[in-house]
C-alpha cells in the first residue's frame, strides 16, 4: 500500500492537495475523512489506521484514478507534525560517536520531483545532503524502548536533509543545527509512505542516493536497526511523539556531499520507491563536486565552537 | 487590542476573545469554530485586518465573561513554527555583536497561563532554568520581509518561556541539538497577544519574572543585540513563516534560576501582561534558590566578584 498527498499536476497555485492511495492505474483519492487539509486527513487516516486501513483496499482498481502523468506529488506530511531529525556527535579526543536528535521546520519539506532552492544563507560556504529512512510515528505509545521501536512506527518513506553549512565542518550558523537544515524545500520527502504492515523486510532494504547518476551514499536498513531504536528512544524520551510526527535517521556517515545549480538528487529505497528532487541555486554559486563532508562534521569541537548558552 | 484563546466554563470548544479590563469578550459571532484550537487563532491573524470592524463592533456591545468563568488556553496552542533566538542580549559586556542564530523548539511542548511545568524524569541535565522572552507573534505567510518592512508580517506579541534544561554551567543540555530546550511543556506561551499597534516600541518593554515572589528577570528589550525587527527580517530571508508562528526574542540571561516542583512562577511583560505557572517534579530534585550566580552567569554579582 502506497499514501501519497498529491495534487493535479495542471492546476496553478490555488490547486487543491489531496490525500491518495497510489495503485498501478494511478492515484486515487481518498476522502474517508471531514479533514480541513490533506495533511489533516493522513494524521487521521494514521490515527484510525485499524479500522480504515482495510477499506483502503477496497478503492484499489476504482474508476476514478487520476493517471500518474497527471499528478504532482507533494511531501507526505500530516498537519500538524514535526519532523525530527538524527545527527552523529563524535566526542574528542575519545572519539565515540553519539546520536543526537534535531527538530527540522515541517515547512522545508517538498515532494518528489520537488526543486531544492538555494538561498544566500549569508556566511554559508556549502549545502550539503544527507539521506536515510523516515519512519512515520503511529502514536501507539508515548515513549519507545529502542529495542521495541517497530511497535511504534505506522510506516516508511525516504528523507533527504539539506543543510546549509557555515563551513564543510559546521552547521550553519555557528556551527550547531540550528536553521541550516530549515531552510524552505530543504527536506525532499517521499515519494508516499508504505505502511509497515505492506513493508516487507524479509529480503533486506537498500538505500541509495546518487547525485546526477553518480553514486554517492549507500546503506542497508538491516545494518541500521540500533540506530533507528536509539534515535527513536531519544527523541521520545525528550518529547512526546504524534500519530504522523516524522523521525528521519541519518543512513550512513559517509558521502555526503555538497548539491549545487543543475544537480539532480535521486534516492532508492526498497520497498518504497524512487524519490527525486533538483536543485536551483539563484545565487550561481558552485563548489567541488568531489568534496565530502568529514565524518566527523557534527563533532563537539567542530569550528567554531561557541558556547552552548541561549 | 489584547487576544486572548479562551475556553468558556459553559464547555463549548476554544474561541478567540478580546480582552477588557473586567474580563473577556467572546469573538465567536466573527470566527468559525475550529477544530483544533490554533487552527482558531491562526485563521483569526490571516484575516485580522478585514474583521477589525466586525470585532470592534463585538466587543463594543458582546457580554463579558468575567476572567474566573472558564480558562485562558495558550493564545498559541500549536504553532507551526516555535523558534527562539540564541543568545540576543548585552547583559553589560563589552564586545562585538553576536551573530543573530535561532534554534527550532518543540511546537507540541507548549502550555498556557495558569499551567504547570513538568520537569522530565531524564537526568543528565544538572538543572532546569527559566528564560523568559518576549514572543513575537507572526502573520502569514512571511517570506523575505525587510526588517523595515516588519510590522506587515508581525500579528502581535505575547510572552514565551524557554524552559532549558542545563548540561552544564549554564551550557544547553545536548550539545549540538538544543533538545535541552524541547521537552515537553518547556514552552509557556501568553498569556494572551497584544497586537502591534498597542506596543508602542517593542525594544522598550520591561521584564519581570517572579518564583514563589521572589524577583529573577528584571529588564529591558532596549538591551537586545538585534532587535525585532531585523530578526524577522533573518528569519524570514531563511523560511516561510505563518500566520501563528512564534519567534522568541531572546533572554537577559543576568536573571537565570532554577525552576523546581512546588513553585509559583509569574511573569509580566509591560503591555502585554502577566501570567502565572507552577512547576512539579516527579523526582523531586532541588536546587539552591535564587539567581543563578555559577561561574558563568552574567548577573552583575558574579562579574563584579571576578573583576575583584
Amino acid at each position: 500500500m502506497r499514501l501519497a498527498i498529491f495534487e493535479h499536476a495542471t492546476a496553478g497555485d490555488d490547486a487543491q492537495q489531496q490525500l491518495g492511495l497510489v495503485t498501478s492505474d494511478g492515484v486515487v483519492p481518498v476522502d474517508l475523512f471531514d479533514a480541513r487539509s490533506a495533511g489533516g486527513a493522513l494524521r487521521e487516516l494514521i490515527v484510525h489506521f485499524d479500522e480504515v486501513g482495510p477499506r483502503l483496499s477496497e478503492l484499489v482498481g476504482r474508476s476514478d484514478a487520476i493517471a500518474h502523468d497527471d499528478v504532482r506529488l507533494l511531501a507526505p506530511l500530516a498537519s500538524p507534525s514535526k519532523i525530527v531529525c538524527s545527527l552523529r556527535v563524535t566526542a574528542k579526543p575519545e572519539g565515540t560517536v553519539q546520536r543526537h536528535v534535531f527538530l527540522k521546520a515541517p515547512g522545508s519539506a517538498i515532494g518528489d520531483g520537488g526543486e531544492v532552492v538555494l538561498p544566500e544563507l549569508d556566511g554559508a560556504e556549502a549545502f550539503t545532503h544527507n539521506v536515510g529512512p523516515a519512519v512515520f510515528w503511529g502514536g501507539r505509545c508515548r515513549a519507545a524502548a529502542a529495542a521495541e521501536w517497530r511497535q511504534v512506527v505506522f510506516g516508511y518513506t525516504a528523507m533527504i536533509d539539506i543543510t546549509g553549512r557555515t563551513d564543510v565542518l559546521s552547521r550553519w550558523k555557528l556551527g550547531k543545527s540550528a536553521l541550516g537544515s530549515s531552510c524552505d524545500t530543504f527536506g525532499p520527502l517521499g515519494p508516499w509512505i508504505v505502511p509497515a504492515g505492506s513493508f516487507d523486510e524479509s529480503a533486506g532494504i537498500g538505500l541509495e542516493l546518487s547525485c546526477n547518476g553518480r553514486l554517492r551514499q549507500k546503506a542497508r536498513l538491516e545494518d541500521l536497526d540500533d540506530q533507528i531504536g536509539t534515535v527513536i528512544e531519544l527523541a521520545s524520551t525528550i518529547m512526546t511523539l504524534h500519530p504522523g510526527d516524522v523521525v528521519a535517521v541519518e543512513a550512513t556517515a559517509e558521502g555526503q556531499g555538497p548539491v549545487q545549480d543543475g544537480d539532480e538528487l535521486q534516492v532508492e529505497l526498497d520497498q518504497v520507491g524512487r524519490l527525486v528532487a533538483t536543485v536551483r541555486d539563484p545565487y550561481g554559486r558552485s563548489w567541488d563536486p568531489e568534496v565530502r563532508v568529514a565524518f566527523d562534521a557534527d563533532s563537539t569541537d567542530g569550528q567554531p565552537a561557541p558556547p552552548a548558552t541561549a | 487590542m489584547k487576544v486572548a484563546l479562551f475556553e468558556p466554563a459553559t464547555g463549548a470548544g476554544a474561541v478567540p476573545a478580546v480582552v477588557v479590563p473586567d474580563g473577556l469578550v467572546s469573538l465567536r459571532p466573527v470566527v468559525a469554530e475550529q477544530r483544533e484550537p490554533q487552527l482558531a487563532m491562526s485563521s483569526l491573524i490571516s484575516r485580522f485586518e478585514e474583521l477589525r470592524a466586525d470585532i470592534e463592533a463585538v466587543v463594543a456591545s458582546g457580554p463579558v465573561v468575567p476572567f474566573g468563568e472558564g480558562r485562558l488556553l495558550p493564545p498559541l496552542p500549536r504553532p507551526t513554527n516555535v523558534l527562539c533566538c540564541i543568545g540576543n542580549y548585552w547583559e553589560h559586556v563589552e564586545r562585538p555583536a553576536r551573530p543573530l542564530n535561532l534554534f527550532i523548539k518543540n511546537s507540541d511542548a507548549v502550555i498556557g497561563p495558569g499551567d504547570e511545568i513538568v520537569l522530565p524524569r531524564f537526568t543528565e541535565p544538572w538543572i532546569f532554568m527559566h528564560e523568559a522572552e518576549l514572543g513575537i507573534v507572526m502573520k502569514g505567510p512571511a517570506k523575505d520581509v525587510a526588517a523595515d518592512d516588519w510590522r506587515d508580517a508581525v500579528f502581535g506579541f505575547t510572552g514565551v518561556v524557554d524552559v532549558s534544561a542545563r548540561g552544564v554551567g549554564r551550557a544547553t543540555w545536548g550539545a549540538v541539538s538544543w533538545m535541552g530546550k524541547s521537552f515537553d511543556t518547556f514552552a509557556p506561551i501568553g498569556p494572551w497577544i497584544t497586537t502591534v499597534d498597542e506596543i508602542p516600541d517593542p525594544q522598550d518593554l520591561h521584564v519581570r519574572f517572579w518564583s514563589n515572589g521572589d524577583l529573577r528577570h528584571d529588564y529591558n528589550t532596549n538591551d537586545m543585540e538585534h532587535g525585532v525587527a531585523e530578526i524577522v527580517e533573518h528569519v524570514t530571508s531563511v523560511m516561510t513563516l505563518q500566520s501563528g508562528d512564534v519567534i522568541a526574542c531572546g533572554t537577559n540571561h543576568e536573571g537565570l534560576g532554577a525552576v523546581q516542583h512546588g513553585e509559583r512562577l509569574e511573569f509580566e511583560i509591560e503591555h502585554i501582561g502577566r501570567m502565572s505557572l507552577t512547576v512539579s517534579d516527579p523526582l523531586r530534585r532541588t536546587w539552591e534558590r535564587g539567581v543563578y550566580l555559577g561561574s558563568d552567569s552574567t548577573n552583575a554579582a558574579v562579574v563584579n566578584r571576578a573583576v575583584a
